[in-house]
């Protein structure tokens, strides 16, 4: 039978493990797991704990490890986890159908460990927190076991350096804020909370790093949070974007089109905004006068 | 169409957002992770030179140790993050150099089934599938040892591999991607790859069709085709890698690979009483596969549309046909006039619904109706209501009879909550289909309402009319008006314009037939006007640069020569009269869409490619941007079919473009060109779609009668030639010639001689004879599909015989008509025994009734006996089947007069059907009847048939007496059968109609009741008569063998089981339950009951136990094995493990003795 004590020793065998090749690799999870798996209080704990540990502490070691044999498993224990956090931690709304899946996904998952869609005793608590306790043992276990491996002779030396690799590319939330604090500024810093933007784009953006090219890394992920800040920006031009195209356009009926041909460029190619706004800018000035930068709108 | 971009992100964008087939083919470099393994190999050989990348390994020999080394590496690999999203994205098919074991695991993402294939003879269940990609090993997988499937070492093998398995691998890249598709090539480095270049271009080379789309190039390509395939516009090369660019399109918000593979988000599906259904991504996969969960997504409150966007949304729901969920949101925008019949639809589904799994109730209902009478509209709006006002689970399968299996899998989950299924079905097949759908789940348990669709049915007195709803094509004042009403609202004008209206033609043209004309005249002239489109582009069409000689490309490059060229020059005199290439290519589209049957594109080609030598990329720039055509792909991409925008569009442009005659040969020229390459099942679901609906049985009658015979010798030429060979298409091909036989009778100008007619029908006895013997050689278990197969096969061989002897007994015919009678006879015996329908027992009745009828003063007493008795003793088993009472005979047919003999496959109301056959036999029958002083003198002659005869004359009163039979009728039952008892000599003991009749007798005398003539009907008590007919039903399916009956097999179990033989009992029941599986309706139908003395249900108690979920059974008292319960039956009694239960009775029903409550079970 799974305890909170095995479960924590479980993690620290694992950072352990893997501090050997990468210091960093695993993080301390701060979250105190619950004294005992007996009742809902501590299944709201375990399924915070698990989603630290999924999620945050240990990201990029326990995927990676959980990838390789014993496992060989792809990632659903971290999706399923991500849900119960969801469901516990967040006001959901039927409306949603996103909301409704959560709700979907949450009662099989509560039926299948505890048989209830919706658990209503202790006991069926107590089921669901073993459940848990049993698929989290059973990914720490599969990657303790597959910690092996970075130590083989054969494997070792170039599965160590593909880890180190992937955990130098998770960048921590702050390491991407000088970057949103220069795009934001090339969009005329249009007052939008960018702590915000960048919490929910976190995740997003990660990937984008980890899935460029390592040449284009850094302009791909300038893109995105330059795509990203405009949508926050909506629709709604605001005044700061009208007053920086000014410089490049003549009159108001210029400034449209070339926020339109701005649109345009930004939906089909693959130009960062400095290249798009280079681009609008040569094309307006070509034209000339008002009428001449008025003519795109007519050809839409 | 095809994008005539070069921008590779262009390229890819419109692929992926008009959903083209898109086929990976990735090299040994598109992982990076592989270039870390790699190097390990090298290293463990002590090879430095890292540059020839993969060869360099295979330069070194790769040992079977090294290879099992090297596996380990793979699998202890994981995938690099760069390379993630090219997995994530919705391939329709891959093929890849990489040996790397795990590389079709790595497409398990979103709930994808991804099939490895491995050698040239294996091939995917579907070649292109979103969600079942097919993945294309083209070197093998290092982790395999056998000879076909392993990974090459060395050289040699390489090359032995390249030309046995991955060339003919190779060649399929084309025909999946189709002509529409996208190849993207992706990790391939020619200079380090084992795939040799030129090896992968010839595959693509020689068809335009697929554009190839390179990433990640290094430097030009050295190929003598890449440069051609440049030339040409067919390959784009570009030096971005694949995983930037899909990353460039989800930043575009062009691709969304969590969206774009199949959902591992299950939709919501709520039901009445606030519950939701749980489905799993591995239901709906599996549902999927046939037809569409219709989830809340479905019915949600359409959001509100902006002007332009309202009328584009009207547009689009009126011109994509075959898009149901299109027409279920259409419908929610009001964008469709509410027919009347569409309430009346609604009412009957709604008594069906409230009837549904009650014994007698039915579990079809069919809207039938011209095309364009608004069947499909009607459907989406039913869908909608069901969901929303009843809140009931639907599934819905557009185009085809989606698979039972998948089906059940979705009703057993909605049965979990207690609710029942609705599958709507729209795709015009005919109703018997839908009745074996329904048959073959509720021989399940499975509790479902199929709302189906077919083409317009004569509907006579005799049919339910509570199953089938006509979609009239009448149009009543209120139609009208609302009609007007909504032409009013979407601005539409008044007159007929392409531009605005194309779906709105079929309403027009149905609902204002002064218009009719003039609109047909319009259709047909947009055929001319878009085949002389055709006509103009084939003047242009670019040479295939394959085809140039270096002169001739020299000569264009000179300016001296058109880089164009006139394909269809030589023509010209056919082109007058439409006949020519594009003439036909039109033709063959509409020949087939006249009968909503959509043509694979590969096969379009091919028969056009075969007949001209038309190149494809030529047919492919002809029908670009061609309004009049339609493309049409399933849920999951695989397959891709052409068809005409609308059915009667295709109607009316036959019938002014074709003679009858024509239309015949453009249909044979369809069916020689089908072959079995990786479209194989496509085709065959063309092919034999369109045989059924070419067949007198399908909408246009006996419009192709003149070419029956040349669609069986085109069937046969398949089958000989191209060796395809399929029972199905067998069994088409028999029932054409029978059907031509009989045309050509009929036909007064038809000279051929009765020796000719006897030879077709001879050759189609002899296909049918080959098949048969092959299908039992194989000894493998029938699957469901071949045993329905070989059903029909030994039902037309009996239909086959028995036109043999009524040809034969024709006068003149000079044969000996007896023993082809007695053949006919003995293959009609074993059809009944295989399958219980209309079919079979009509085949029966006329093959016997005809030769009575033509030999009516030739025959000997005895041969007329012996026909007497068959007919009465088939008239017997059909009056089980159909429950029929002795009164109801004799009324003669107010029904349908031109009935003839073997319609039996698309039987309406088999009933009324069979009651009609009936009459008409018993009026060839009185006149045949033998008088007693005969029969008594026959005794000697034919004594088994006399007697047979004579009982059946003393048991007259029982048969025309109503169960419960008193005394005096259970006394005339008994005196009959001890009649039949006391001639033993009499070889009665041998003869199973006289055993039959035995059975009945003894049965009415015992009981009181006919033989299983109603849903738990007495069973007998008295031991000793159980035991006299157990004897005589044991005897009948022992000289049976494997044809023996599915009731008397019943019967014995049950007899058995009440003479507490229980391990026979149960022996029986589980092969009749295995074999009815699927099969007959009636399986679960408890037919008896136990009952005692006094003639009322014997009562028992008993001990409830659970083995598993929902899994009763019960201990009863004084028998010794427990017995299965069903939750539902008692559903007050709250079951429980332990506890005792009182006063139920004990039923039977095919599978086995069942607890039963002794009232009808309560349903909804």
């Amino acid at each position: 039978m799974m305890t909170p004590i095995n479960l924590g020793n479980l993690y620290q065998t694992l950072r352990t493990r893997v501090s050997i090749h990468s210091p960093n690799g695993c993080a301390e999870i701060s979250l105190p797991l619950p004294s005992d798996f007996g009742d809902e209080l501590a299944f709201y704990r375990l399924v915070n704990w698990g989603y630290v540990l999924v999620q945050e502490a240990a990201r990029i070691p326990l995927a990676f490890l959980t990838n390789l044999p014993p496992l060989k498993a792809d990632n659903s224990f971290r999706k399923e986890v991500s849900r119960l956090r969801t469901y516990v931690a967040h006001n959901l709304d039927t409306k949603s159908t996103r909301d409704r899946r959560t709700y979907a996904f949450v009662h099989r998952w509560f039926k299948e460990a505890c048989g209830r869609g919706t658990p209503n005793s202790a006991a069926h608590y107590g089921k669901c927190c073993a459940y848990l306790a049993g698929r989290l043992q059973e990914a720490l276990n599969g990657a303790i076991e597959a910690c092996d491996l970075l130590d083989d002779p054969a494997d070792g030396p170039r599965l160590v350096s593909d880890l180190k690799r992937r955990i130098d590319l998770a960048w921590e939330a702050h390491r991407f804020d000088p970057m949103v604090v220069e795009c934001a500024a090339r969009l005329g810093n249009p007052g939008i909370d960018l702590l915000a933007i960048r919490s929910k784009h976190l995740d997003k953006w990660r990937r984008v790093l980890a899935e460029a090219d390592e040449n284009e890394r850094e302009r791909v992920l300038e893109q995105r949070i330059e795509a990203d800040l405009l949508e926050a920006i909506g629709d709604i031009l605001p005044q700061t974007i009208r007053e920086n195209l000014q410089r490049v356009a003549a009159s108001a009926d210029a400034t449209v089109a070339a926020l339109l041909l701005l649109r345009e460029a930004r939906r089909i190619g693959s130009m960062t905004l400095p290249q798009i706004i280079e681009s609008v800018s040569s094309q307006a000035l070509e034209r000339g006068d008002s009428e001449g930068g008025a003519e795109p709108v007519d050809a839409r | 169409m095809l994008s005539s971009s070069t921008d590779p992100l262009e390229i890819l964008t419109d692929a992926l957002r008009e959903k083209r087939p898109l086929v990976l083919f990735a090299g040994q470099s598109l992982d990076s992770s592989h270039d870390a393994i790699l190097g390990a190999l090298l290293d463990r050989f002590g090879c430095t030179n890292r540059n020839p990348g993969w060869r360099a390994a295979l330069d070194q020999g790769i040992s079977a140790s090294d290879m099992a080394w090297l596996s380990e590496r793979f699998d202890r690999s994981v995938l690099s993050d760069a390379a993630a999203p090219i997995f994530d994205v919705a391939w329709s098919a891959v093929f890849t150099s990489s040996i790397d074991p795990r590389f079709a695991r790595r497409f398990e993402t979103r709930g994808r089934q991804p099939e490895p294939v491995l050698s040239r003879d294996a091939y995917a269940r579907v070649p292109r599938s979103r969600s079942r990609p097919p993945i294309h090993y083209l070197l093998g997988k290092s982790d395999e040892t056998v000879e076909d499937v392993r990974a090459p070492g060395k050289q040699s093998d390489l090359m032995r591999r390249i030309s046995l398995h991955a060339m003919e691998l190779l060649n399929r890249i084309a025909e999946t991607a189709t002509a529409r598709g996208l190849v993207v090539i992706a990790g391939y480095d020619p200079s380090k790859d084992w795939m040799p270049l030129d090896s992968l271009l010839v595959a693509l080379s020689d068809q335009a069709g697929p554009k190839v789309l390179w990433f990640d190039h290094q430097s030009k390509p050295d190929s003598i085709f890449a440069d051609e395939m440049i030339q040409r516009g067919s390959l784009v090369l570009t030096t971005t890698t694949l995983a930037s660019a899909i990353s460039q399109l989800e930043l575009c918000g062009v691709l969304d690979v969590v969206g774009s593979a199949a959902p591992d988000e299950p939709g919501i599906v709520s039901i009445a009483g606030g519950a939701a259904l749980d489905i799993t991504p591995a239901l709906r996969l599996r549902v999927e596969a046939s037809a569409a969960i219709v989830d809340d997504g479905w019915t949600e409150d359409p959001e509100p549309l902006g002007e332009s966007e309202q009328d584009d949304a009207f547009r689009r729901f009126h011109s994509t046909p075959g898009n149901f969920r299109l027409l279920v949101e259409g419908v929610a925008h009001g964008f469709a006039v509410e027919r009347e019949f569409e309430q009346t639809l609604w009412k009957v589904v709604n008594n069906k619904l409230k009837r549904l799994g009650q014994p007698d109730s039915d579990d079809v209902v069919v809207l039938h109706g011209q095309s364009g009478t608004g069947k499909s509209i009607a459907l989406a709006r039913l869908t909608r209501k069901i969901r929303r006002e009843l809140r009931l689970p639907v599934v819905v399968a557009t185009n085809r009879i989606p698979n039972h299996a998948d089906i059940e899998a979705f009703c057993i989950e909605s049965e979990r909550l207690e609710t029942v299924t609705v599958l709507i079905c729209d795709s015009s097949q005919a109703p018997q289909r839908y009745d074996d759908l329904a048959s073959a789940l509720r021989s399940r348990g499975r509790r479902l309402l199929i709302v189906g669709t077919c083409y317009r049915m004569e509907t006579h007195a005799g049919h339910k009319l509570d199953q089938f709803v006509e979609a009239s094509d009448s149009v009543s004042q209120g139609e009208l008006s609302a009609f007007k009403a909504l032409q009013n609202e979407f601005r539409l004008p008044p007159h007929y314009d392409r531009a605005t209206a194309d779906s709105i033609f079929a309403m027009l043209y149905r609902r204002l037939p002064a218009a009719r004309e003039h609109l047909a005249a319009g259709v047909s002239s947009e055929a001319r006007a878009t085949e002389s489109m055709v006509r103009e582009r084939a003047r242009h069409v670019p040479q295939p640069s394959t085809r140039l000689s270096p002169l001739a490309q020299q000569l264009i490059d000179s300016g001296i020569a058109s880089p164009t060229s006139q394909v269809f020059e030589e023509e010209e005199k056919l082109a007058t009269v439409g006949l020519d290439a594009a003439g036909r290519l039109i033709d063959y589209v509409m020949v087939a869409g006249r009968l909503n049957c959509a043509v694979p594109v590969n096969l379009i080609f091919r028969v056009l490619g075969q007949t001209d030598g038309l190149h494809q990329d030529q047919i492919l720039y002809l029908l670009a941007d061609l309004d009049l055509f339609r493309w049409r792909e399933d849920e999951e991409g695989s397959d891709f079919l052409i068809a005409p925008r609308i059915q009667l569009e295709a109607e009316l442009i036959c019938r002014r473009r074709l003679s009858p005659d024509q239309e015949i040969e453009r249909l044979i020229d369809l069916i020689s060109s089908i072959r079995s390459g990786v479209d194989k099942h496509a085709e065959r679901s063309f092919l034999l779609d369109l045989l059924f609906k070419i067949d007198r049985n399908g909408p246009r009658k006996e419009a192709y009668s003149p070419g029956y015979l040349r669609f069986a010798d085109a069937l046969k030429e398949l089958r000989e030639h191209n060796r395809i060979s399929d029972p199905d298409l067998v069994l088409r091909e028999c029932v054409f010639r029978r059907r031509a036989v009989r045309q050509l009778q009929n036909d007064c100008g038809a000279n051929k001689t009765d020796d000719e007619r006897l030879a077709i029908l001879d050759e189609a006895r002899d296909t049918i004879e080959k098949t048969l013997r092959q299908i039992d050689d194989e000894k493998t278990p029938l699957s469901r599909i071949s045993r329905k197969t070989k059903q029909s096969l030994v039902a037309e061989r009996s239909a086959i015989y028995g036109y043999l002897a009524v040809e034969h007994a024709q006068p003149g015919s000079g044969e000996d008509f007896w023993s082809d009678y007695l053949a006919a006879r003995a293959a009609s015996e074993k059809a009944i025994g295989l399958d219980r329908s209309t079919h079979p027992i009509d085949i029966a009745l006329w093959t016997a009734s005809d030769v009575l009828k033509i030999k009516k003063g030739e025959l000997s007493d005895e041969q007329r006996a012996e026909v007497l008795a068959d007919l009465y003793a088939t008239i017997d088993v059909a009056d089980d089947v159909f429950r029929v009472k002795e009164q109801t005979t004799g009324k003669p047919s107010d029904l349908h007069e031109d009935s003839d003999p073997d319609e039996g496959l698309v039987v309406l109301d088999q009933k009324a059907r069979y009651l009609e056959r009936r009459s008409r036999v018993a009026s060839v029958m009185g006149d045949a009847k033998l008088s007693d002083e005969t029969l008594a003198e026959l005794e000697s002659v034919a004594p088994a048939a006399a007697t047979f005869l004579i009982a059946k004359h003393q048991a007259e009163h029982v048969y025309m007496s109503e169960p419960p039979f008193d005394d005096k009728i259970r006394g005339i039952a008994a005196k009959a059968a001890d009649y039949i008892y006391s001639k033993v000599n009499a070889g009665t003991e041998l003869d199973d109609r006289c055993q039959r009749l035995l059975l009945r007798l003894r049965w009415a005398q015992a009981t009181g009741e006919r033989l299983m003539f109603n849903e738990r009907s007495r069973t007998p008590w008295d031991r000793d008569q159980i035991s006299d007919m157990r004897e005589i039903v044991s005897a009948l399916n022992e000289q049976a063998g494997a044809d023996a009956r599915n009731r008397e097999r019943f019967l014995e179990a049950v007899l058995c089981w009440l003479l507490k033989d229980t391990n026979r009992a149960i022996e029986i029941w589980q092969s009749l339950s295995n074999d009815t599986e699927y099969e007959d309706r009636s399986r679960l139908v408890r037919w008896l009951v136990v009952t005692g003395e006094s003639g009322s249900p014997r009562q028992f108690r008993g001990r409830v136990e659970e083995r598993g979920e929902n899994d009763w059974w019960i201990r009863v008292e004084g028998v010794d094995r427990p017995i299965k319960m069903s939750g539902r039956d008692f559903p007050n009694d709250n079951l429980s493990h332990g506890r005792e239960l009182r006063g139920f009775g004990i039923a039977f029903n095919y599978i086995g003795p069942i607890a039963d409550p002794l009232s009808r079970p309560v349903r909804r």
